[in-house]
């Protein structure tokens, strides 16, 4: 009993050590988005491509669909260009884009020069729609399932493995 | 040589202090508020409210893109008469209980909220165990070194 007694703080201390390193190994930058299995939010913004047309949440009618946050100053959003051009070709999904923060003629410019992925992209020059979803940093990309609804969401360029491992198994 | 020391450092927190008066002054001019009470509420607000870009300084202490758009946010709630209730129900519907820098008490912070008090006692029931087992182990070797010296007295006479 006694001996017990004279070990349990170094007991105790070695398992908040092991526990204390765990967290430190933890990804900080992917936070878990709360709009995870919610609709995706309503919005009211013009269409990059024609500053006329006006989109709203039903123009986004091909599903299983992605929505994938991209900008011209967004550096690892050209990272992951040629990825989301691959996948369009190779798969069925529809991609939306969400233009933020942009200059409409510089974002126009750039899928000119680079191609296009994108069904159309949403022009959200104040960031608003961003905000009702939660963006922190672009480029984020979300997957919405035929019901419209928000299945998984990353942050950070796409890559064939993320694409398999967070993707894939909603596309069911 | 002491007077030169001296008036540097006069010099660079006078520096220091315009830096910081015309930072406030941009404040004021960003986000104009009719009564004082809205901007303290709004800088209060600020305060309490994490970047979610940066993650280690909340949203008044960052210049994050994300962190001024939230502020322009907050900025137009706060115009509208929204309840600071009311406000944070608006930022943790889009970015979570992360966006909080106090976190609610809930099933998954139980341990967060509990941990320190949880390890507060069980520390002072181990020190009071362990007090009490050296008291005991103490008289005991107290009672045998008087037990010695009576019998050696006894043996003496």
């Amino acid at each position: 009993m006694r001996r017990l007694i004279d070990i349990a703080p170094l007991v105790v201390f070695v398992l908040l050590v092991i526990a204390l390193f765990s967290f430190l190994k933890r990804d900080n930058n992917q936070l878990n988005s709360v709009l995870i299995d919610k609709n995706f939010p309503e919005f009211n913004l013009t269409k990059l491509e024609d500053e006329e047309v006006i989109l709203t949440k039903s123009d986004i009618s091909h599903f299983p669909a992605i929505v994938n946050v991209w900008a011209t100053w967004c550096i690892t959003c050209r990272v992951e260009h040629p990825f989301l051009l691959n996948l369009k070709k190779e798969s069925k999904i529809k991609i939306y884009g969400l233009n933020y923060k942009d200059n409409r003629q510089k974002a126009l410019d750039l899928l000119e020069r680079d191609g296009n992925p994108f069904e159309f992209s949403i022009y959200d020059k104040e960031g608003s729609l961003a905000i009702d979803l939660g963006v922190y940093g672009a480029p984020e990309t979300f997957l919405i399932n035929s019901d419209g609804i928000i299945k998984t969401r990353h942050v950070g360029a796409l890559t064939p493995e993320i694409w398999n491992k967070k993707f894939v198994i909603h596309l069911k | 040589m002491k007077t030169l020391f001296y008036s540097i450092i006069l010099v660079v927190s006078q520096v220091i202090l315009s830096a910081e008066i015309q930072n406030l002054d941009v404040q004021k001019e960003l986000y104009p508020f009719d009564t004082s009470e809205e901007e303290i509420r709004f800088n209060k607000l600020l305060d309490d409210y994490r970047c979610p870009k940066c993650q280690s300084s909340n949203l008044s202490g960052s210049n994050a893109p994300i962190a001024r758009d939230l502020k322009i946010e907050i900025y137009r709630l706060v115009q509208e008469g929204k309840k600071d209730s009311e406000i944070t129900e608006f930022l943790t519907q889009r970015y979570g209980d992360f966006i909080l820098y106090k976190p609610p008490f809930q099933p998954s912070t139980y341990l967060l909220w509990l941990g320190p008090f949880i390890l507060l006692f069980s520390t002072m029931i181990f020190a009071l165990l362990a007090k009490r087992s050296r008291q005991k182990k103490v008289s005991n070797t107290d009672l045998r070194a008087l037990k010695k010296q009576l019998l050696s007295e006894l043996e003496n006479r």
